[in-house]
């Protein structure tokens, strides 16, 4: 069966493809690099008002409570909480110290993410 | 009275469908019965293939009058005749206008972003490039569509399989192949692209193992760094303006996505997001998938083209998935070992399926190595590469 286009044609449509492709996404990883740069800028120098607040409020704390920041677990068994705990201990490289915020119970029909999906597919699907 | 009788008989016997059964009808009922086992049996994207399995059923059962290819079947520069199709169609041939007029792949494409977290990404931008590298798969297999002889809107629709996004392949396809005359059509197209995407898991390790050393496959990667709601609000906003701007061909599907992300993202639309990615899409995905069925009629199957569509489409997998290794290990050696090369094989945009065998393949070498998020990036990176590919086609190709 014999070829019903012209070989430059081919060719062109190749090279202009794979060329636009990769153009069209360079593009997005650099405004995604920039994105992340900003908000990594947001969190590590805080405005002079938020410097002062926490300035303020470290110096109130050890008169009101003697307790710090306290995880909220909202309604969670200490059980859970520790296990969870324990979870993202693990996932440490040893360098970077997490510490939990708050542990909150799901709603009901909560929007599945990412690691949800994997989840489901690897516990649902077979291989 | 019996002279009656009989000749209402005789006629009941020449319209039925025993009567009019042929062996190419035959034998496409059979291939139906072989894809709703795979479905079935072997769970191979069951939601699309097991619909498209049926409406092939429906569409070959003789005089059964739900499609009706004439209605469809245009050359010339000729234009569909929808008053036609309007009385005179069946049930198949109004869902098909669905398809024909490019609605339900961009909706599913909603449902698809709502279900989608471009966190992975984001946290992680180069995985853009894995999943540009793997779109080579389209392009590549263009030349060998082309080399076999195919026309350049037929080898645009074959390509497009390399892309390993059904809605993408049914919305390129449909719309190269629109003014008819070709050897193949969408539902041709769509059979291979659903077949190919559910043996993702059997194409794709040998290559990822051919490619790699052990050593590459044993790469830990670093942990992902997390990413503010708010950059996950502006990412398809921009994603949207950015690539709509460049290709606009690409932004029905592109657009849709990005819509869907937003609205799941956002947060203040938990309704509409949980329709969009549940009721909607199973509702298109009914009639997507029937009505593509539809279309894959005897003339259009047993024929060698279809054969050369089906070998061009697992080496469109193939290349792809080559080729998105390949610059992993590219990435793996400029960036001094921080990349593991099998993330690239997830940049076809079979999510999360091309995912998990990366996860897969990696953890056969570290049992503790946990590459299923790294591999997310590249994988909805290709989604929308796939889609920008498909643009590409649809700007380049006249149809």
């Amino acid at each position: 069966m014999g070829m019903q286009m012209d070989i430059g044609y081919v060719f062109s449509v190749v090279i202009t493809g794979l060329t636009v492709v990769f153009l069209g996404l360079i593009i997005l990883v650099l405004f995604v690099w920039l994105l992340g740069k900003i908000f990594d800028s947001f969190k590590n120098n805080p405005t002079k008002e938020e410097k002062v607040d926490v300035t303020k409020s470290v110096q109130k704390k050890p008169a009101d409570s003697p307790v710090q920041s306290r995880a909220v677990f909202d309604g969670i068994d200490d059980e859970i909480a520790a296990v969870i705990a324990a979870a993202v201990a693990a996932m440490s490289d040893g360098d970077t110290v997490y510490s939990i915020r708050s542990i909150k119970k799901s709603g009901r029909h909560q929007r599945r993410t990412a690691w949800g999906m994997a989840g489901i597919c690897q516990n649902t699907s077979q291989i | 009275m019996i002279s009656n009788f009989l000749e209402t008989l005789k006629d009941l016997w020449m319209t039925s469908g025993l009567y009019n059964l042929t062996w190419q009808s035959c034998v496409m009922i059979l291939i139906s019965f072989v894809f709703m086992y795979l479905a079935i049996k072997h769970k191979f994207e069951p939601l699309l293939l097991l619909p498209i399995a049926f409406g092939m059923l429906l569409t070959n059962l003789p005089l059964t009058g739900m499609y009706h290819p004439e209605l469809f079947n245009i050359s010339g520069g000729a234009t569909i005749d929808f008053g036609e199709v309007l009385h005179k169609g069946g049930l198949l041939d109004l869902l098909y206008l669905g398809v024909k007029l490019q609605i339900f792949p961009p909706l599913i494409f909603l449902g698809i972003g709502c279900m989608t977290d471009f966190g992975p990404l984001i946290a992680n931008p180069k995985s853009f490039l894995l999943g540009a590298a793997a779109q080579a798969g389209i392009f590549l297999t263009f030349i060998g569509a082309a080399f076999l002889g195919f026309s350049p809107q037929e080898a645009g629709s074959i390509a497009i399989i390399g892309g390993a996004d059904g809605p993408t392949a049914i919305y390129v396809s449909s719309k190269l192949l629109a003014k008819g005359g070709f050897n193949i059509d969408t539902g041709t197209i769509a059979l291979a692209a659903y077949t190919y995407m559910a043996l993702v898991p059997i194409i794709q390790p040998p290559i990822m193992k051919l490619l790699t050393t052990k050593k590459e496959r044993s790469v830990v990667m670093s942990q992902l760094r997390t990413v503010s709601q708010t950059e996950k609000i502006i990412f398809p906003i921009a994603v949207t303006i950015i690539i709509a701007l460049l290709i606009p061909s690409a932004a029905p599907l592109v657009g849709m996505l990005m819509l869907g992300n937003l609205f799941k993202e956002s947060g203040v639309v938990d309704r509409i997001c949980k329709t969009a990615q549940n009721e909607l899409m199973n509702i298109i995905t009914i009639f997507l998938g029937v009505s593509v069925g539809a279309t894959t009629t005897a003339d259009k199957i047993i024929n060698l083209d279809f054969a050369r569509v089906i070998i061009l489409g697992v080496v469109a997998f193939g290349v792809g998935t080559a080729a998105g290794v390949l610059f992993g290990k590219l990435m793996c050696l400029v960036t001094g070992g921080k990349v593991n090369p099998l993330i690239g094989s997830a940049g076809v945009s079979a999510v999360p399926m091309a995912a998990r065998v990366s996860q897969k393949v990696g953890s056969q070498e570290n049992p503790t190595n946990f590459l299923l998020m790294h591999a997310m990036g590249p994988n909805v990176a290709g989604v929308i590469g796939s889609a920008v590919a498909a643009g590409v086609l649809l700007s380049i190709i006249p149809y």
